[in-house]
């Protein structure tokens, strides 16, 4: 069992080297590896997730070295469906990968290599119980983040460029927060430093340490006023890349803010001042990103600021700290992450090469196309939270949290965006029912591509019927 | 003021300057440069910390009797430093790649002029949406 968790790492690590070598070779054979080795892992995270619900946390040192000196990594109930989230990702990313690169023979290298260290990287993130270790993770998911984002050249270079400035210092304010961790503590043991954390958060050192290490996560989540690589990053990137990293890559970061760093949320809104500014922040930027979103006229851009939006709710869920209102952020991490993919897939559908992809392009896509149009429907539904979508159990449960708490400004906030959104994808949907006759670029989509967006679109229908399965825990330390 | 005082000192007026460089210099390059200044500042701080008075280096001699365990400085951190600097070297390859993409494209390294440049792009198109 403990091998198992050791392959999950590996396991993609080894995809990445042979595919990318094989693939100077021959094409056919390292994209089914891509996509066999991507399911092997898929398999082993559901397996171990099964194993898990019946036994107690399964954990490994490497190279048998124990703690302090040893890094531990753990699979827990917290963090199992996050691993599970991320290989089902990578799957998916692999089957869209399959035809991409039947066009795009001389990119393939580039894409094995970097799509499996960044799951490796998320994994890794998810599971390490070692902060050193937790920052070569966070550097090793950026710098496969920044590239990919920056594939498509012109201003996705800009934007990835400035996203890897971002991030970079990030990464750095957060070796800071370790060095004054390991001062204090002398260990990099999460264990260790978590419970002086809990037990030492009023001495000004402590809460410097936790508070780099904070803000550097903040940054990396794309929580408000921090957000502003967000956007661009992911609006003006291919959209292929973007089903990977924008699904991924902030709600690992705000897993790892709430579930490592939450004593210090905690300390924030011990006092009243500070806890209605956060949620007066919070509730300004759900309504500043609909709103932003509303104006803009790439599609991509507009699922970009929903984003920024969506991680103000699940934000939001942890301010307001009801077990209502914190189950509503557990299921919206997920749910948020696979949503984020299938907007993201159905761009890609409709970008052809990997152009830029406006409300106009829409145009006549949907009339002709039934499937498409049940489609756009449903991811209408899933941003607005209409019934049978998982947004509508998100909103059920943050609007009854936030009545329990008293919390009216992000109740407002949140009623108020929904109106935002349903006029967005209003606009959206009647603009795309309209006839066209122009002829449109061929896309990539082949019967690999339509499976994996297929499975997307099974999966947040069959997510949004099982909220219980999701442990109310992944955000209760 | 001792010198390890004036050390932490050093190593934070680095970090301040790289930060402030970060944010406010308009060139892609020299951002990157403080970047640079930013990484040296935190693993000098690394390197203080594991510095101890006194200390010999952290190879043990069993030539010396057991009672007698010498002063050593602490490894752990230069270890972990060495990670670091790898990480950051890779980085620095990686944004100045990105850079020359950028300065290929744009014929500037200017973010003020890359993101003029890119707005007019952006209207332009969108003004031919509309018109359309």
């Amino acid at each position: 069992m403990i091998k198992l968790i050791q392959l999950i790492l590996i396991i993609p690590i080894f995809s990445a080297i042979i595919c990318s070598g094989l693939s100077y070779f021959n094409q056919k054979v390292s994209k089914n590896l891509n996509i066999f080795f991507a399911f092997i892992t898929l398999c082993i995270s559901t397996f171990l997730i099964i194993e898990i619900t019946h036994s107690d946390n399964l954990s490994f040192v490497f190279a048998g070295f124990l703690e302090p000196f040893g890094i531990k990594f753990l699979f827990s109930k917290e963090n199992a469906f996050l691993v599970l989230l991320i290989n089902l990702i990578g799957f998916l990313f692999s089957l869209f990968l399959f035809d991409f690169l039947t066009h795009n023979k001389h990119q393939a290298p580039y894409f094995y290599a970097l799509s499996n260290l960044f799951l490796v990287a998320n994994v890794g993130l998810v599971l390490s119980q070692d902060l050193f270790n937790i920052y070569v993770f966070i550097e090793l998911g950026g710098i496969c983040s920044y590239a990919l984002l920056a594939f498509k050249g012109s201003s996705a270079s800009f934007s990835a460029l400035r996203y890897l400035l971002a991030g970079s210092v990030a990464a750095t304010f957060f070796l800071l927060g370790i060095a004054l961790f390991y001062a204090l503590s002398g260990s990099l043991t999460l264990e260790s430093n978590l419970s002086l954390i809990e037990t030492n958060l009023s001495n000004f050192l402590v809460l410097s340490a936790s508070l780099f290490c904070f803000t550097a996560l903040l940054l990396k989540a794309g929580v408000f006023p921090l957000h502003f690589w967000l956007p661009v990053a992911y609006g003006a990137t291919h959209p292929l890349v973007a089903i990977l990293v924008a699904s991924i890559a902030t709600k690992i970061a705000i897993y790892l803010l709430v579930s490592c760093f939450g004593g210090v949320i905690n300390v924030l809104l011990a006092s009243k001042f500070i806890a209605f500014s956060i949620e007066a922040i919070l509730s300004f930027t759900i309504i500043y990103a609909l709103t932003r979103a509303y104006f803009e006229k790439g599609i991509s851009y507009i699922v970009a600021y929903i984003i920024v939006a969506e991680i103000a709710y699940i934000m939001g869920g942890i301010v307001i700290g009801n077990p209502d209102s914190i189950f509503a952020s557990s299921y919206h991490l997920i749910a948020d992450s696979l949503i984020t993919a299938f907007a993201f897939s159905l761009i890609y559908l409709i970008s052809g090469k990997g152009r830029d992809v406006y409300v106009s392009d829409l145009k006549g896509v949907l009339s002709n196309s039934l499937i498409q149009f049940i489609f756009w429907v449903y991811l209408a539904a899933c941003f607005i939270g209409l019934p049978l979508t998982p947004s509508f159990i998100t909103k059920i449960y943050l609007i009854k949290g936030a009545l329990i708490s008293k919390h009216y400004l992000f109740l407002i906030s949140l009623l108020v965006g929904s109106l935002i959104i349903t006029a967005l994808f209003f606009r959206i949907l009647f603009y795309a029912t309209k006839e066209t006759t122009i002829r449109r670029e061929a896309t990539y989509s082949n019967y690999a591509t339509r499976l994996g967006i297929y499975c997307l679109f099974v999966l947040i229908i069959i997510y949004s019927f099982i909220p219980s399965l999701i442990p109310l825990n992944i955000f209760i330390k | 003021m001792t010198l390890i005082f004036l050390l932490y000192c050093g190593a934070s007026f680095l970090f301040m300057i790289g930060l402030a460089g970060v944010a406010f210099l308009d060139n892609f390059l020299k951002k990157i440069y403080a970047l640079g200044f930013m990484q040296g500042a935190v693993i000098l701080f690394f390197i203080i910390l594991s510095y101890r008075d006194g200390g010999d280096l952290p190879i043990f001699d069993y030539a010396l009797s057991e009672k007698v365990i010498p002063k050593m400085v602490n490894p752990i951190p230069h270890v972990l430093m060495l990670t670091a600097i790898v990480v950051g070297v890779a980085l620095l390859a990686l944004a100045i790649s990105i850079l020359n993409n950028v300065a290929r494209k744009f014929q500037t390294l200017s973010e003020a002029s890359v993101k003029a440049q890119i707005l007019l792009d952006k209207k332009n198109i969108e003004g031919q949406l509309v018109n359309d």
